[in-house]
């Protein structure tokens, strides 16, 4: 297992927003995480990259646990996480922002070495050439795969990503699923959180569902989407 | 411009500044071109926690005075310059070490205000233990020159602006922009904000004990008070804005026009004024043009030059 | 220690400490609705203190009948500067707008007293009306005029304000918009010419805190500083949200600074800020404040 999430519970004030979660991953799948808006996967994401403490249970990296760490330390040891609204370095290069996280999260040796790799991670995204503009100045397909490039180039095992595809048409959606998959076959463990059902069931092995914090169903993509209690989560909120 | 040109265009300005008490007499031009570098020395490291960290913090004063107090005392009391000064730089670290710890837990405006009421709350205190000015002892009044004075600030200042120009290269410089940027999404790929924003402030702190050193061998009367003024800070600040921050050429530009005007103004009108035309400016940037003077030369450059495209 | 040295520094220290009070309000009145911390709140507070001098050097007019006068001025001139500087932030994402209004508020701070030194010199003025020294005795202690004025004052405002905010129409729209102002506007609320009338209110009472320093202390140019400091402590003591807390703070402060200048001397002063830098780690909301 290179993810165990045990009983995890998180709560903001009187509202729970993650619930006696458990989840179990292997290396090498991509898991979906899917559920109503506020079923608290986000947080679960929060949770996992340290970007948030749990109130309760535990977190288990590769056997280690990884509870409590911070999201700097939890980032060097291999779980990457992107943000459903992108953050980049606006006014960093594009080649800046990726670099921070390869000599930071990534162990590059020099400065030189780092912007020689963040230039093929670049490349390998589909933002080859972009290096130098401003962060700023990248449109909105070209600001997700900074986020997820920024993200690869911390080295992780695990990548977290949140909620890729909203606001992309379905041709620019099929060429981040495409990426998705590159990145899943160069050995990275995915887990992705999305609304879009249908890209969701395209690439995962394993599906979660959240509703009101707590885990509803488990398993075969296909099988979970036609479980009537998933159906009637979605419904209902 | 390519890099060995502007090298040399470096070299030979520096190779004039060298020059010039050779040939000019006249102590208010040394003492202006001494106070310009001060200032670039002292707005310059503020430039490193505020202009690059983005970390803009209100209390720098403290570390100039800090720096000029303790040079001040100990090179009176017989102990070598450089070695006073050094005492004097590493005690303003050292404090920044002590203050860094809490003030950083603050954010945004706290952090900001809270540094600025530490500041004056060492201003305060030592405007009460030691009101009276300390003025040089008559046989160093007697064989005062401005020019070892001048010579000491242009080495400090040159120092300051390499150790800058260091960091914006280097790996410190990247981490310390992304902590500016976003400090969240710096965190999630592995920057230490806490410890680079320390790292950040010792520098800078350093720097600016180490102007103070300077101030405290050219002054020749001080009131201790006075070096923890919060117009240090404040002077510094405005640099820095006008300038542009997280510059290099920034804040040495900044500085520049800021002493100039400060001395021509001064002749003209009561003083202070330098600060009514820097203080509009420093609006002006805020709301309009927060590259300061250097982004807005950058900006017109790059719309000359027809624009990248996306 | 005597009983009457007591009570009399028990009356200095709700004197000034209804300085305070008054000076902090419209600091907190801002704050708290818009987010925007004014650091040049002062230099209103300088101005009204110059405006309600210059009432009374060229045209005789008592500085407690300048108030009024002294008002409607500072929140014209509050509203100009709003309007000039501020309002161009408005459409930024918050936490930009709170530090660029910060350094906006700094520029001010810089401007400001070097126009009013331009115009008026750096000389200190002294608001001395006939009455300025005189005062009665009351059990132990001597009541001045001028201060209790001064408190009069203070209790007066803050009652008005807290009537204001929570029995008018407009005040209900401040303290809509306060606490969410998306909301607000999407019912009916005017957000931009609520964040106007709070803004100018704030430097109004300021003006008016000016007044009361210039009567019993003096106004420079660089006098706002000071009180805007001032204001800052009693603001992080009271917490944000509350008027009559900014009232019981600013006299909390007062009576402190008093008792402590008999043990501490000259270094009373350090214990303002010392207090508001604890609070600031220790209970960021303040001790009346909403967490």
């Amino acid at each position: 297992m290179i993810l165990e999430v045990k009983s995890l519970k998180k709560a903001f004030g009187g509202i729970i927003a993650v619930n006696d979660l458990d989840m179990m991953i292997a290396e090498g799948e991509i898991i979906g995480l899917i559920g109503p808006n506020g079923s608290g996967k986000t947080t679960t994401f929060s949770l996992i990259s340290g970007y948030l403490t749990p109130d309760n249970g535990r977190i288990l990296y590769d056997g280690v646990d990884i509870t409590g760490l911070k999201p700097n330390r939890i980032c060097q040891l291999g779980i990457a996480r992107t943000f459903q609204l992108t953050k980049p370095f606006t006014n960093m290069t594009a080649l800046e922002n990726l670099m921070v996280g390869r000599l930071y999260g990534g162990g590059a040796s020099s400065m030189k070495k780092a912007a020689e790799e963040c230039e093929e991670i670049l490349d390998y995204v589909g933002l080859g050439g972009k290096g130098r503009l401003m962060a700023n100045r990248l449109g909105v397909v070209d600001r997700k795969r900074l986020e997820i490039a920024r993200a690869l180039a911390t080295k992780p095992k695990i990548l977290l990503l949140d909620e890729m595809m909203s606001g992309l048409t379905p041709a620019e959606m099929d060429a981040t699923l495409e990426l998705v998959k590159e990145i899943h076959r160069s050995g990275i463990t995915l887990i992705v959180v999305e609304h879009v059902i249908r890209a969701i069931l395209q690439v995962s092995n394993r599906l979660f569902v959240l509703n009101y914090g707590k885990k509803i169903a488990e398993g075969d993509p296909t099988e979970v989407i036609s479980d009537s209690k998933v159906v009637e989560a979605y419904l209902g909120n | 411009m390519n890099s060995s040109k502007r090298l040399s265009l470096i070299g030979a300005f520096l190779l004039i500044l060298v020059a010039v008490p050779l040939f000019v007499k006249r102590n208010d031009i040394l003492t202006w071109i001494t106070f310009t570098l001060i200032y670039i020395t002292l707005s310059q490291s503020w430039n490193i926690i505020g202009g690059y960290c983005g970390q803009q913090n209100l209390g720098h004063a403290a570390f100039f005075g800090i720096g000029a107090l303790l040079t001040r005392y100990v090179w009176l009391a017989g102990v070598p310059l450089p070695a006073a000064m050094l005492l004097g730089a590493l005690a303003a670290c050292i404090f920044a070490i002590i203050i860094g710890f809490p003030a950083f837990r603050l954010k945004g405006v706290y952090f900001i205000i809270g540094t600025l009421v530490m500041a004056e709350i060492l201003k305060m205190i030592f405007d009460t233990i030691l009101p009276r000015a300390n003025v040089l002892p008559s046989r160093m009044l007697g064989a005062y020159s401005l020019v070892p004075r001048y010579y000491l600030s242009l080495i400090i200042a040159v120092l300051t602006v390499t150790i800058v120009l260091w960091i914006s290269r280097s790996k410190l410089g990247l981490g310390l922009l992304s902590i500016r940027e976003d400090e969240d999404a710096a965190e999630a790929l592995g920057v230490n904000t806490q410890k680079n924003k320390l790292v950040a402030f010792m520098i800078s702190t350093f720097l600016a004990g180490l102007a103070g050193g300077v101030y405290a061998y050219y002054a020749v009367a001080a009131q201790p008070g006075y070096l923890f003024a919060a117009v240090w800070t404040f002077d510094a600040v405005i640099i820095v804005f006008v300038g542009g921050m997280g510059t290099i050429m920034g804040p040495i530009i900044g500085s520049v026009f800021f002493v100039l005007l400060k001395q021509l103004l001064s002749l003209y009108l009561p003083g202070g004024m330098h600060v009514l035309v820097f203080g509009i400016l420093f609006i002006i940037v805020v709301l309009f043009f927060p590259g300061g003077l250097i982004g807005l030369i950058e900006k017109l450059r790059r719309t000359k030059e027809g624009g990248a495209a996306n | 220690m005597a009983i009457e040295l007591w009570s009399q520094t028990f009356v200095n220290g709700i004197n000034i400490g209804a300085l305070y009070a008054l000076t902090a309000v419209g600091l907190s009145l801002t704050f708290g609705v818009m987010k925007i911390l004014n650091v040049g709140h002062g230099e209103f507070l300088m101005l009204g203190g110059y405006l309600a001098y210059w009432l009374l050097t060229l045209f005789k007019v008592d500085p407690f009948l300048s108030l009024p006068l002294v008002f409607i001025a500072l929140f014209f001139l509050g509203a100009i500067a709003y309007k000039l500087f501020f309002s161009v932030l408005s459409g930024y994402p918050e936490e930009q707008k709170v530090k660029n209004s910060l350094l906006v508020g700094f520029g001010l701070f810089l401007v400001i007293p070097q126009i009013a030194r331009l115009l008026w010199t750096g000389d200190e003025r002294g608001i001395t009306p006939a009455y300025s020294g005189s005062s009665f005795p009351l059990l132990d202690v001597r009541i001045a005029y001028v201060p209790l004025g001064g408190v009069i004052l203070a209790v007066i405002v803050i009652a008005a304000l807290h009537l204001f905010l929570k029995k008018t129409y407009f005040g209900k729209a401040v303290r809509a918009t306060s606490e969410n102002w998306k909301g607000a506007k999407l019912t009916g609320i005017n957000v931009d010419r609520t964040y106007l009338i709070t803004f100018s209110l704030g430097t109004a009472i300021a003006g008016l805190g000016g007044v009361m320093v210039g009567l019993t202390q003096s106004i420079s140019p660089d006098v706002g500083m000071e009180w805007t400091l001032k204001a800052l402590i009693v603001l992080v003591l009271a917490g944000i949200g509350s008027i009559g807390g900014t009232l019981a703070a600013g006299l909390t402060l007062g009576i402190l600074e008093s008792v402590g200048a008999i043990f501490m001397g000259p270094y009373a002063v350090v214990l303002g800020l010392v207090i508001f830098l604890l609070i600031l780690m220790f209970r960021p909301q303040g001790l009346f404040g909403k967490a």
